[in-house]
């Protein structure tokens, strides 16, 4: 029973981390995605798209309760090329489906599934 | 399928029935009258059918598990949906919208899909007989990439209304063409008028500021 609740423990030790991490890099792809968008004369046309998809995969990962106490930290520098940008929106896919995995709490794993549809499709503008 | 459960649900009320009759003899039914009474009934019935199972040496937990595998099955030909599938709610006059979660209301109750039907402000919750898929979304090509979920064409909309305001021409005269695209394009897909639409995907009177220093 101890080893069981242990396990419990540390599966929850890692989702959190994930979630967190998720989040954090959500925040950063959502304000340098924005930033580009506000650049005249065609920021929102090179980047509407993709600033939609960001900004909806940040606010669905925001419904897990899990994050509730959690704060996002700053990110040292906003510089981000739309490569690394693409790179990025991976990373977080792939981690949000893993942390969907290890979620316990069914509102966690959909707000992580939804996120990761958003991040999936984020993707797909940013290509 | 419908019949199917109807005839089940009608051969258990006759065991049930039954059982209370020769529990309760002589005492009006209460069956489909008081909920609590008839938990307690199935309840009671299952435990003297674990007695006689015992009695008889047989595995009564086999018996619950194989029937409760086959009441899954029989469920399971229902489809079922996941995130980002886009449905039309048969009840709620055909209209489409695109599936955001579940919730199970009770437990071993049937899932309730949620659903986000654009320009409307409540979240619906369906159960999938009361769904079917909606036909895809018609690609929409606009001046930001081309369009190909109902929710993407939402949010696309409220961005370019968000940001017409700030637009100069010629650029505004494209949005502006890129706004009715995307509302005909949702209003023939969900089904929702475009004036409905209009309203309830209207962008939020203050919007954030992202200034650049």
């Amino acid at each position: 029973m101890t080893h069981e609740r242990e396990h419990q423990d540390v599966r929850h030790g890692w989702f959190t981390e994930i979630l967190s991490s998720a989040l954090n890099d959500l925040a950063h792809a959502e304000r340098v995605i924005t930033a580009y968008a506000a650049q005249e004369p065609d920021g929102f046309i090179a980047w509407g798209m993709a600033e939609g998809e960001a900004v909806q995969a940040h606010q669905a990962l925001r419904q897990a309760p899990s994050l509730h106490t959690a704060t996002p930290t700053d990110y040292a520098t906003v510089n981000a090329t739309a490569d690394a940008l693409y790179e990025l929106a991976r990373k977080i896919s792939q981690s949000l489906v893993r942390a969907a995995e290890l979620a316990s709490d069914p509102d966690d794993k959909m707000a992580c599934l939804q996120a990761a549809l958003h991040a999936d499709r984020l993707q797909e503008t940013l290509r | 399928m419908k019949h199917a459960t109807t005839r089940q649900v009608t051969r258990a009320a006759h065991a049930l029935r039954a059982y209370e009759q020769v529990a309760f003899s002589g005492e009006a039914s209460l069956l489909q009258h008081d909920r609590i009474h008839t938990e307690a009934l199935l309840a009671a019935l299952i435990c003297d059918l674990e007695h006689y199972a015992n009695h008889h040496g047989i595995a009564f937990s086999n018996a619950v598990s194989a029937g409760r595998a086959i009441h899954a099955e029989e469920n399971a030909d229902l489809p079922t949906y996941t995130l980002g599938d886009q449905v039309r709610l048969t009840r709620q006059s055909g209209r489409c919208g695109t599936i955001i979660g579940w919730k199970n209301l009770a437990p071993d109750d049937q899932t309730h899909f949620l659903i986000d039907v654009p320009g409307v402000s409540f979240v619906y919750a369906e159960a999938a007989r009361h769904l079917a898929p909606a036909p895809p979304f018609p690609p929409t090509a606009t001046n930001l990439g081309t369009v190909t979920h109902a929710n993407q064409a939402a949010q696309t909309y409220t961005s370019i209304a968000a940001r017409l305001p700030s637009t100069a021409e010629p650029t505004r005269r494209a949005l502006q063409h890129d706004a009715h695209k995307l509302l005909d394009a949702l209003s023939s897909w969900s089904g929702i008028t475009i004036t409905q639409l209009r309203d309830g995907l209207a962008p939020p009177p203050q919007r954030k500021s992202t200034t650049q220093t």
